[in-house]
């Protein structure tokens, strides 16, 4: 997968720099558990959010709490 | 330690009403600025480029100013900028090897403000490499003046360390998951990631477009906010910084009334002696007239992922055609970084953001109880520095992860944060953070700055940079 994912991107890693990536990368995929668990449990840590709707993912800018 | 010494070991304003009262001229203080950069910088490898005949020609002006009596907000202190902040003629390198020949040719928007108010740049500060990955390759790390086998945390490693050990009276830096507060807190001085918003990133290089900040590193709370006004307003050439409210004009010693929240989060990479002693900041906060209460906080943990995805794509993002044309001019750990960056699916970008405009939300649900939040400014103090420049080492990345784990939350929320020394621990400094809602900075610099005054922790300076072996200069401070 890496392979084929570093060639269309137009990385083209050579065999020895996407051995050295893959346990990384695979790491990363594991950190990225956290976010899709947090979706499933529908909250961020303390759940007083219950209820409430999704939030609109539109960034940059914080709106301000006037 | 001689008059003139002792100066450098003063805060911004004092040495700004020496200015205005003609006791010490511009160009003295930016003659006796430079002398001790150029014996100390190179230990502590805390400047990129020293600015000395620029800094002398604007002081000179400035003198002359001074002598027909109009002195400016900030007329003739000597600041740092931290280097992926433009400074008109002078290369920015951003701490990489890939910007070697870049030399803008017009200020970044702060930089102006802060000349315009009659600030003198005397360097470029060292800083991780794009502000992103960890100490650069190519100039190297930058070593914390309480202990030289420290870090002195990152990416604003040089404009923190060179205000600690005394080189200027402040610097700017930028805060993208911690950038700012984790140098001041490991450097013993105070750092603050104002509001999103508030200050232009215009003429900066970029990290995270979503979630850099610019913001001032001082020695004190009053002058962090002195930088802070000078720096902030609207500028069309950020579209984020749109921020209308003006900062007063000096913050109001007084806590009454107001209500503060402590939050200790429960977690294994947060030390005792670091709890202890924000227990213990609050504690004087609330003798200080303030309502002390325990609230909870999200998840830090949660933040912090959160936070590296959002970097991590944008930087991927903005390094895509350099990574592929020159990927050996990055160093090691930044180009494994951006190049792992690639593999994150986009939907797991879009779930960041979505996360992220939830933990909005939450703080600013438990904003309507309080005025203001105090936590930790690190898990632990200032780490060992580690292996050579130029490798990628897992503890290294385990550590640049441990220091964003309490700043990352208020990073991707927009909040203003101030840190404040709050103790020491093993003769290195802790800090805490004090966190207002957004635009609100002078509420949590108020609260920092009440909390600095009835403490010492911003009277006691370090002193490895001028006790090392290598070193003879004369103290920082008895």
């Amino acid at each position: 997968m890496l392979e084929g994912y570093s060639r269309l991107a137009g990385l083209a890693h050579d065999r020895a720099r996407l051995a050295e990536l893959e346990p990384w990368v695979v790491e990363m995929f594991v950190d990225l558990g956290e976010l899709r668990r947090a979706e499933l449990n529908g909250d961020v840590g303390i759940a007083s959010l219950e209820g409430m709707p999704d939030a609109s993912p539109h960034f940059p800018a914080p709106e301000p709490d006037l | 330690m001689g008059l003139h010494s002792e100066l450098l070991a003063r805060p911004l304003l004092d040495v700004w009403r020496l200015i205005s009262s003609r006791e010490i001229s511009p160009v003295e203080i930016t003659q006796l600025t430079l002398e001790r950069a150029v014996r100390l910088a190179p230990h502590l490898n805390c400047y990129i480029s020293l600015l000395s005949e620029r800094a002398l020609s604007r002081a000179r002006a400035l003198e002359e100013e001074a002598s027909r009596g109009s002195i400016r907000p900030l007329h003739g202190i000597p600041i740092s900028i931290k280097d992926n902040i433009d400074v008109a003629g002078v290369p920015t390198t951003a701490g990489s090897a890939l910007l070697n020949d870049y030399v803008p040719t017009r200020d970044a928007t702060v930089v102006g403000r802060l000349e315009e108010a009659g600030a003198i740049v005397v360097a470029k500060a060292n800083m991780y490499e794009f502000a992103f990955g960890g100490p650069n390759a190519k100039f190297g790390r930058t070593r914390n003046p309480w202990s030289l086998s420290r870090t002195s945390g990152g990416s604003s490693s040089g404009s923190a360390a060179s205000v600690a050990a005394g080189l200027c009276f402040g610097s700017i830096g930028t805060d993208t998951g911690g950038s700012i507060r984790i140098p001041a807190a490991f450097c013993g001085v105070v750092g603050v990631k104002p509001t999103f918003g508030r200050v232009s990133r215009a003429g900066v290089f970029p990290g995270s477009s979503s979630l850099d900040h610019v913001g001032p590193i001082a020695r004190t709370v009053a002058d962090s906010f002195a930088l802070l006004r000078v720096m902030s307003g609207p500028d069309g050439q950020d579209r984020a910084a749109r921020m209308q409210r003006e900062l007063p004009l000096r913050l109001d010693p007084d806590l009454h009334g107001l209500r503060i929240g402590l939050a200790i989060p429960d977690c294994e990479e947060l030390r005792p002696d670091v709890k202890v002693a924000t227990v213990r900041a609050a504690g004087v906060i609330a003798n200080l007239g303030a309502t002390v209460e325990e609230v909870p906080i999200p998840s830090l943990s949660l933040a912090r992922t959160v936070m590296w995805v959002i970097s991590g794509v944008e930087a991927a993002d903005l390094h895509r055609t350099r990574l592929r044309q020159r990927p050996n001019d990055y160093s090691p750990t930044v180009r494994l970084r951006l190049e792992r960056a690639e593999f994150i699916p986009a939907t797991d970008y879009v779930l960041a953001q979505r996360l992220r405009q939830r933990f909005a939300d939450e703080l600013r649900a438990i904003f309507r109880g309080i005025d203001a939040l105090v936590v930790p400014g690190c898990s632990e103090p200032a780490y060992p520095i580690g292996p050579p420049d130029g490798r990628v080492d897992r503890s290294d990345l385990a550590a640049l992860g441990r220091a964003s784990l309490l700043t990352a939350l208020f990073s991707i929320t927009g909040h203003p944060v101030v840190a404040v020394p709050c103790g020491l621990s093993g003769g290195l400094p802790l800090a805490i953070q004090v966190v207002a809602r957004h635009e609100e900075e002078e509420i949590c610099m108020r609260i920092a700055h009440a909390y600095e005054q009835a403490t010492p922790w911003h009277l006691r300076l370090p002193s490895a940079v001028d006790t090392s072996p290598a070193v003879t200069a004369d103290r920082v401070c008895q």
